[in-house]
């Protein structure tokens, strides 16, 4: 049961600045940058936003994982300019690509990727769900959020106890097993663990009927409202994205075949001239 | 009076539908990322064996609560909670639910979900509304690097055989749940 309430994760997450701020702070403040992101083209504003959630991430001092995300992050785009170069000999438009026009994809994600992983990594099971309860959304959304959140690090051990058994029979789930006998694989990890959440469901919901879940008032603590902090949080981060739009810089040209840095004014009056 | 009574029913769930579909939101969730850790990340069996398992299980799902308005009810737990705990999907979300509404219109259309065709359509015209939705966020994020949209594409499609493979798997799944007893009918 210790497992299932998510205590164990208690310490890790509230050990740092991050970990302290109300979810819906955070979650609302990932909403509005991922928003701004879609049309925000500036490559300056957009790693000004970078570099600020990079402090963000830095707080939560996993640096192992920023590393291998980086990683696989700059791989990507050597990879994208790999597959723009071979492009470029069936469509030579392809080849007109600037650098910049490549990396503003990547710059884009930059910021969204670190927020991510600073939400997932600060989220605490237990002040997640009082918040949620807080927010008081309708039943029919409420309880089985409820439901999913609680059992996720549950499942995580049926599934170890699973490949326990499993070992115990001789088979190994690995790799090489789910490659080279993909639907028997999927068989011995699939029935048993469906098997397992259907049982569980009919106990819960037994359980959630007898103790009235869902159906009462939720009860407000001290603890677990918006505070001063929280409210900061989402005004700096909105604060962050008005300054990253009105930064200087000229925006990145979607269509190819234009020059990366130069503004359509300039190539208006270049027209012109030209005629 | 009639209309206002059926209307009422779509937001009248019980708790051990409610249940279920948290406990499967859940559980798609972490066996596809079980399968993804197996699989050593983005390679395209992986990915297609991913999107297999998913589609199979919601075909399941579908069979164990045959009722309107269940595959958006699950579509919208699954991106709370992936939003809550990997912290993405916020702006995928919305164009999910309409890929929801659509397919759950398309079930009622054909005959609803007690009948198992109308489960597997309304499962295919999903998975290809959500993929579409995909599409569209994926060029508007990478709309500057367009190699990088096609290969998102590439991967697209990948999930999608996936899902078309799932409907055949989730047919299987669904008669050893029958035979076992978790599914009435």
């Amino acid at each position: 049961m210790l497992a299932l309430s998510g205590t164990k994760f208690k310490s890790a997450a509230l050990s740092h600045w991050m970990g302290k701020l109300d979810i819906r702070a955070k979650v609302l403040t990932l909403f509005a940058l991922s928003l701004s992101l879609i049309f925000l083209k500036n490559p300056i504003g957009l790693a000004f936003l970078g570099g600020l959630s990079t402090l963000c991430l830095l707080s939560v001092k996993r640096y192992r994982l920023m590393l291998i995300v980086y990683l696989v992050l700059a791989l990507t785009w050597v990879f994208s300019l790999g597959c723009l170069w071979l492009m470029g000999f069936y469509i030579p438009r392809m080849a007109e690509q600037t650098l910049a026009q490549t990396l503003v994809p990547f710059l884009r994600m930059w910021p969204l990727l670190n927020m991510a992983l600073t939400v997932s990594l600060t989220m605490e099971t237990g002040r997640a769900l009082v918040s949620l309860k807080q927010m008081r959304l309708p039943r029919i959304i409420y309880l089985p959020v409820m439901v999913a959140l609680r059992f996720i690090p549950g499942f995580f051990n049926d599934l170890k106890q699973l490949r326990e058994c499993l070992l115990l029979r001789g088979i190994r789930v690995d790799f090489k097993l789910l490659v080279c006998q993909p639907m028997r694989t999927m068989r011995l990890l699939v029935v048993p663990m469906v098997i397992r959440a259907l049982r569980l469901a009919d106990e819960l919901a037994v359980a959630a009927e007898l103790k009235q879940v869902g159906y009462g008032t939720p009860t407000a603590t001290g603890a677990n409202r918006f505070r001063w902090c929280d409210s900061g949080f989402v005004m700096a981060g909105l604060l962050a994205l008005v300054i990253a739009w009105n930064l200087p810089g000229e925006d990145v040209e979607t269509r190819m075949g234009r020059s990366g840095g130069k503004p359509a004014t300039t190539q208006v009056e270049a027209t012109g001239h030209t005629q | 009076m009639t209309r206002s009574r059926n209307l009422g029913a779509l937001f009248n769930w019980g708790t051990e539908e409610l249940v279920l579909i948290g406990t499967f939101a859940a559980l798609i969730k972490i066996m596809t990322l079980m399968v993804s850790l197996l699989g050593g990340g983005m390679n395209p069996i992986t990915l297609l064996l991913k999107n297999i398992l998913a589609t199979a299980m919601l075909v399941v799902l579908l069979h164990k609560i045959p009722r309107v308005g269940v595959l958006a009810l699950y579509v919208l737990q699954q991106g709370i909670v992936v939003m809550m705990l990997l912290g993405s999907g916020m702006i995928l979300l919305p164009g999910y639910l309409i890929a929801a509404v659509i397919a759950e219109t398309f079930a009622f259309l054909i005959g609803g979900y007690r009948k198992t065709y109308a489960i597997l359509l309304s499962v295919a015209v999903y998975d290809f509304a959500s993929r579409s939705v995909s599409m569209g966020i994926s060029w508007l994020y990478s709309r500057e690097n367009l190699p990088m949209f096609f290969a998102a594409l590439g991967i697209i499609a990948v999930g999608y055989l996936g899902c078309l493979l799932g409907l055949g798997a989730g047919v299987k799944f669904v008669k050893e749940f029958r035979n076992a007893g978790f599914i009435r009918h």
